[in-house]
C-alpha cells in the first residue's frame, strides 16, 4: 500500500539514539505505513526537519521532541517550532523522564506544547497520545479522520458535556452548592480550564514516576485527570505513605501559594493522566474565567478535607499504637523480671537437686554400716552379759550403765556430792574415790558396804564398810564393768542418731510420703485433732486452742498432711516452751488463682523467729539440741513444705515477739487433677 | 589438800562419755568433772573455786546449746579466780575459722582439737597443759610425776629444793 496524497509525517527530535530507535519502531508499528516518522538527533537539525516535512505540500501534525537535547532545550524547540507560520499548527509534544515543570514553563505559557509525553513510554499511553493530539487537526484535514478513524475513535475520551455555560455564576453557589457532587465540580473545574487555556497539554506518567519531589521549588500545580497519585515523605526512620485515597485531584498548590518548597512527594501509583498548569497558565486561567477561582477552591476545600480526616485518623491510629506500644513494653519488662525470677529458681533448684543426689548417696551409704553397727552393739551386750555371768556385781555395773536413764551433768554432780558427804561421815574422806564408786553405780553406802565390804564375824556374816584403800582396790572389775556398760550405750546412741539422721534424710528426699495415694473428702479439722492426740505427751502442759470454721474436705494425703499438723506443732511446742498456747485454726480460703481452698494456721505465742531466719526456716536443716537431733525445725519444716507444695499448696510463716503464724493454703482440688 | 580438777564441756553424753573414758588414765591423780553445757560448766567452775582446788585444764565443745564454747572459754579468760593457771582447749568438729581466730585472740586458746580426736593426742595434750597448769598455780609436783609430765615436775621440784 502506498501512501495517498498528501504525505502525512511525523517528526522526532530525540538525542539519545536508543530512545529515537525505540519510538521510531513504535510509531511505525503504531501507524503501520499511513505516516512517516522521520527522526533527527539535535534542535539544530529539528526546525530545517520540520520544514522538509511541510515543503512538499505534506502534514506535520505531530513533532514529538525531547526535553534535555545535547544541544538545546526541548521547550526552545517547541517555541521555535511554535512560532513558525507553517509549523504552528503542529503539536508539539515533549518527551520527557522528568514530570516537573522546571524549564518547560515558557513554552508552556506560550502555548507552544500541546503536550507531554513521559519517558518509558507504554505502547497504549503513545497510541492515546497520538489519537488525541490527532483529532483537533482532523476537523481541518478531513485526511487525517478518514485515515487514522481507529485512532482517533480510541482518544475520544469522554464526550465533552456541553453545560460549561450551566456552571453557576455565583460563587458562593459553587463553593456551597450540595446539589452539585464532588465528582461533577472536578469535572467542570477541568471544562473551565480547558476553555480558558484552550486545552492545556496533557502529561501522561508511568507507575513510579515522581510529580514533585519532596523538598523542589514548586514551578505550578498538577490537575490529577486520571490514576492514582501516592503522597509520601521521608525522614531518618524512612519513607511514610500518608496519603494515597485521600490525595485530591490538585498537587503542589500548597506549596505554591506558601512560596514553600515542596513538603512531600507526589508518586504515581497507577498510570496517571495530568495537566501541568504553570503559575503563568494558572493565574491567566484565573483572570479569563471568574468561576474558575470558585471551583479551584471547592476541589481543593473537598481534597483538603479528606486529607485532614486522614491527618486526624493517622493521629488516633497513632495515640493507639502508642498505647499498645506501652502495654506490650510494659508485658515486656514484666516478662524478662518473671524470666530472671524464674532462671534464679532454676539455678536454685538446680543446686538443690545436685546436693539432693549426693545426700540421697550418702544416706543409703550410712545406712548399711549404721544397721550393722546397732546389730553388732547389741550381739556385743549379749556376750558380755554372758561372759560376767547372770548376777555378778561386775554384771549389774554393766547393765546398770549400759540402761540408765539419762541424768544432766549438775544432778550428777549433786549425787557425786552428796556420796562424798556420806563417805566422809562415814570416815573415808576422799572426793576422787566418791567419783569412781559412783561412776562404777554404787551409789550409796548400803549397795556399797554389799558389793565390796569387808566380812566381818564367822557366824553372822556381816560386811562393813572398808577402808579407802580396800575400797580403790576391790573397785577396779565393777569401774570397768560401768565403763564397758557405758560403752556399748554409747554406741548404741550414736547408732541411733546416724539411724535418725539418715531416716529423715530419706523422708526428705522422698518429699514426705510420696508413695500415699491422694484420696477424697480429707477432713483437715480432723486431721489436726489427730495430730493434737499424736503428740499429746509433748502438749501435756500446753494450752489448745481451736477454731474451726466450717470448710471443705480436700483431696489430699493424709497420713503426710498429718506429718504437717505434727511438724508445725512440735514446731510450736519447741519454739514456746512446754507452756506454750498454741491456736490452730481452720476456715475456708481461695488460692492465689481463685480456685477453692482451705486454710490452715497454726499460731504460738513463743519468742518469734529471730528476723532474717524466717526466710530460711523452710530450707532443709538439721539442728542437734542435748545431744538429740531435732527435725522439729528445719528439716521437718522443709518436709512439711515439700508435702503441701505436692498438694499445690503453699506454706508461709509470719512471725513477731509473741506471736508466730505458719499458714498452709490446700486448694480443694489438686491443680493438676482439676482440669481433669 | 587441794585437788587438780579437769572440765569436760561436751553436751552430746556419748561424745562426753568417750572423752571422760581416754582421760581415765590421768584419773589417778586429777579429778574429772563434767558439764553438758556453758552454763552448768561455770556452776562447776565457781564449785572448784569455792572448795579451793585448782582448775587445770577446760576441755571444750564449741557447739553447745545457748552460748558457745568459745563464749565460755573467753568468760573464763576474764575470771580473775583461774587466770594465768587454768588451761584451754577447743575440741570440736564444727568451729569455723571466725569462731577459732577469736578464742585464739580473745581466750587465749592453748590448744584445738579437732574431732574425730586420736586418744594419744587428746592425753599428751592434756598432760602439758595440767603440767603447766601444777606449776603455775605452784601446787606440790610430787603427786603428779606419774601421770603428768614427770620430768618437768621432777626438774621443778628439785630447783624449788634448791631455792630454800
Amino acid at each position: 500500500m502506498t501512501a495517498p496524497h498528501p504525505p502525512v509525517r511525523i517528526l522526532v527530535v530525540e538525542g539519545d539514539g536508543e530512545v529515537r530507535r525505540r519510538l521510531v519502531a513504535d510509531l511505525e508499528a503504531l501507524l503501520d505505513e499511513r505516516a512517516e516518522v522521520r527522526a533527527v538527533a539535535t534542535a539544530a537539525e529539528a526546525l530545517a526537519a520540520a520544514h522538509r516535512a511541510v515543503g512538499d505540500g505534506g502534514l506535520l501534525p505531530l513533532a514529538l521532541i525531547e526535553r534535555t537535547l545535547p544541544d538545546g532545550s526541548g521547550g526552545a524547540v517547541a517555541t521555535q517550532l511554535h512560532e513558525d507560520p507553517a509549523l504552528a499548527p503542529t503539536r508539539k509534544v515533549l518527551l520527557t523522564s522528568e514530570p516537573s515543570l522546571k524549564d518547560v514553563g515558557s513554552a508552556l505559557s506560550h502555548g507552544a506544547v500541546h503536550g507531554m509525553l513521559h519517558r518509558p513510554w507504554t505502547r497504549t499511553g503513545l497510541r492515546e497520545h497520538v489519537g488525541a493530539h490527532l483529532r483537533p487537526l482532523a476537523a481541518q484535514h478531513p485526511v487525517l479522520a478518514e485515515r487514522f478513524g481507529d485512532l482517533l475513535e480510541a482518544a475520544a475520551g469522554p464526550p465533552r458535556p456541553a453545560d460549561v455555560e450551566a456552571v453557576p455564576d455565583d460563587v458562593a453557589s459553587v463553593l456551597l452548592d450540595p446539589t452539585i457532587d464532588d465528582a461533577a465540580i472536578e469535572r467542570l473545574m477541568v471544562e473551565v480550564l480547558d476553555a480558558a487555556l484552550g486545552e492545556p497539554p496533557r502529561l501522561r506518567v508511568a507507575p513510579g514516576a515522581v510529580l514533585i519531589e519532596e523538598g523542589d521549588d514548586v514551578g505550578g500545580i498538577y490537575v490529577v485527570l486520571d490514576g492514582e497519585v501516592a503522597l509520601s515523605r521521608h525522614d531518618e526512620g524512612g519513607r511514610h505513605l500518608l496519603h494515597s485515597a485521600s490525595t485530591g485531584p490538585i498537587l503542589g498548590l500548597l506549596s505554591l501559594t506558601g512560596h514553600k518548597r515542596a513538603f512531600l512527594r507526589c508518586e504515581a501509583v497507577t498510570d496517571v493522566l495530568v495537566i501541568p498548569l504553570t503559575v503563568e497558565q494558572l493565574s491567566r486561567a484565573l483572570a479569563a474565567e471568574p468561576r474558575l477561582g470558585a471551583l479551584l477552591t471547592r476541589v481543593l476545600l473537598t481534597s483538603l478535607a479528606r486529607r485532614l480526616r486522614r491527618a486526624d485518623e493517622l493521629q488516633v491510629e497513632v495515640d493507639r499504637l502508642n498505647r499498645d506500644l506501652a502495654a506490650e513494653r510494659d508485658e515486656l519488662s514484666a516478662a524478662l523480671r518473671s524470666l530472671a525470677e524464674a532462671e534464679a529458681q532454676l539455678v536454685h533448684q538446680a543446686r538443690l537437686a545436685t546436693l539432693g543426689e549426693l545426700a540421697a548417696g550418702v544416706a543409703h551409704e550410712l545406712n548399711n554400716p549404721a544397721a550393722a553397727l546397732q546389730r553388732a552393739s547389741e550381739h556385743l551386750a549379749e556376750d558380755v552379759r554372758t561372759i560376767l555371768g547372770p548376777t555378778s556385781p561386775v554384771a549389774r555395773a554393766f547393765d546398770a550403765a549400759r540402761t540408765e536413764p539419762p541424768m544432766s551433768t549438775a544432778d550428777a554432780r549433786a549425787g557425786r556430792q552428796r556420796l562424798a558427804d556420806e563417805l566422809a561421815a562415814a570416815g573415808v574422806e576422799d572426793r576422787r574415790l566418791a567419783g569412781r564408786l559412783w561412776a562404777a553405780g554404787l551409789r550409796d553406802l548400803e549397795t556399797i558396804t554389799a558389793t565390796l565390804g569387808t566380812v566381818r564375824g564367822r557366824v553372822r556374816r556381816r560386811r562393813q564398810l572398808p577402808s579407802a584403800a580396800e575400797l580403790a582396790e576391790r573397785l577396779g572389775p565393777i569401774e570397768a564393768g560401768a565403763r564397758a556398760g557405758t560403752a556399748v550405750r554409747g554406741i548404741q546412741l550414736a547408732t541411733e542418731r546416724v539411724l535418725a539422721l539418715v531416716g529423715g534424710l530419706r523422708a526428705y528426699l522422698r518429699g514426705g510420703e510420696a508413695d500415699e495415694p491422694f484420696v477424697d473428702g480429707v477432713d483437715l479439722a480432723q486431721g489436726l485433732d489427730d495430730a493434737v492426740r499424736l503428740l499429746g505427751h509433748r502438749l501435756r502442759r500446753a494450752t489448745i486452742e481451736r477454731r474451726y470454721a466450717p470448710a471443705p474436705a480436700i483431696t489430699g494425703q493424709p497420713g503426710a498432711l498429718q506429718q504437717v499438723w505434727t511438724n508445725l506443732l512440735a514446731n510450736a511446742v519447741e519454739a514456746g516452751g512446754d507452756e506454750v498456747t498454741i491456736e490452730v485454726a481452720v476456715a475456708p480460703a481461695t488460692t492465689p488463682e481463685g480456685a477453692p481452698a482451705v486454710r490452715v494456721t497454726v499460731t504460738d505465742d513463743g519468742p518469734g523467729i529471730p528476723e532474717g531466719l524466717a526466710e530460711r526456716i523452710f530450707e532443709p536443716r538439721f539442728t542437734t539440741k542435748h545431744g538429740q537431733v531435732t527435725f522439729g525445725v528445719g528439716l521437718g519444716l522443709s518436709i512439711s513444705r515439700r508435702i503441701v507444695e505436692a498438694h499445690g499448696g503453699t506454706i508461709s510463716v509470719e512471725s513477731t515477739a509473741g506471736r508466730t503464724v505458719f499458714t498452709v493454703v490446700l486448694p480443694v482440688t489438686h491443680p493438676a487433677e482439676a482440669g481433669r | 589438800m587441794s585437788e587438780l580438777v579437769v572440765l569436760v564441756v561436751e553436751d552430746e553424753p556419748e561424745v562426753r562419755d568417750a572423752l571422760v573414758r581416754d582421760l581415765q588414765p590421768l584419773a589417778a591423780s586429777v579429778r574429772i568433772e563434767v558439764a553438758d553445757d556453758a552454763e552448768d560448766a561455770e556452776a562447776v567452775v565457781r564449785e572448784v573455786a569455792e572448795a579451793g582446788d585448782v582448775l587445770g585444764l577446760v576441755l571444750a565443745d564449741h557447739r553447745l546449746p545457748g552460748r558457745t564454747g568459745v563464749d565460755l572459754l573467753i568468760d573464763l579468760a576474764e575470771d580473775p579466780d583461774h587466770v594465768g593457771v587454768t588451761r584451754k582447749v577447743l575440741v570440736t568438729g564444727q568451729a569455723d575459722h571466725a569462731d577459732t581466730i577469736r578464742a585464739v585472740n580473745e581466750a587465749g586458746l592453748d590448744h584445738y582439737i579437732a574431732k574425730p580426736w586420736d586418744a594419744e593426742e587428746l592425753r599428751a595434750v592434756a598432760r602439758a597443759a595440767l603440767t603447766d597448769a601444777v606449776l603455775d598455780a605452784g601446787l606440790d609436783p610430787l603427786p603428779f610425776v606419774a601421770d603428768l609430765d614427770g620430768p618437768r615436775l621432777l626438774e621443778a621440784y628439785r630447783r624449788r629444793a634448791s631455792d630454800r
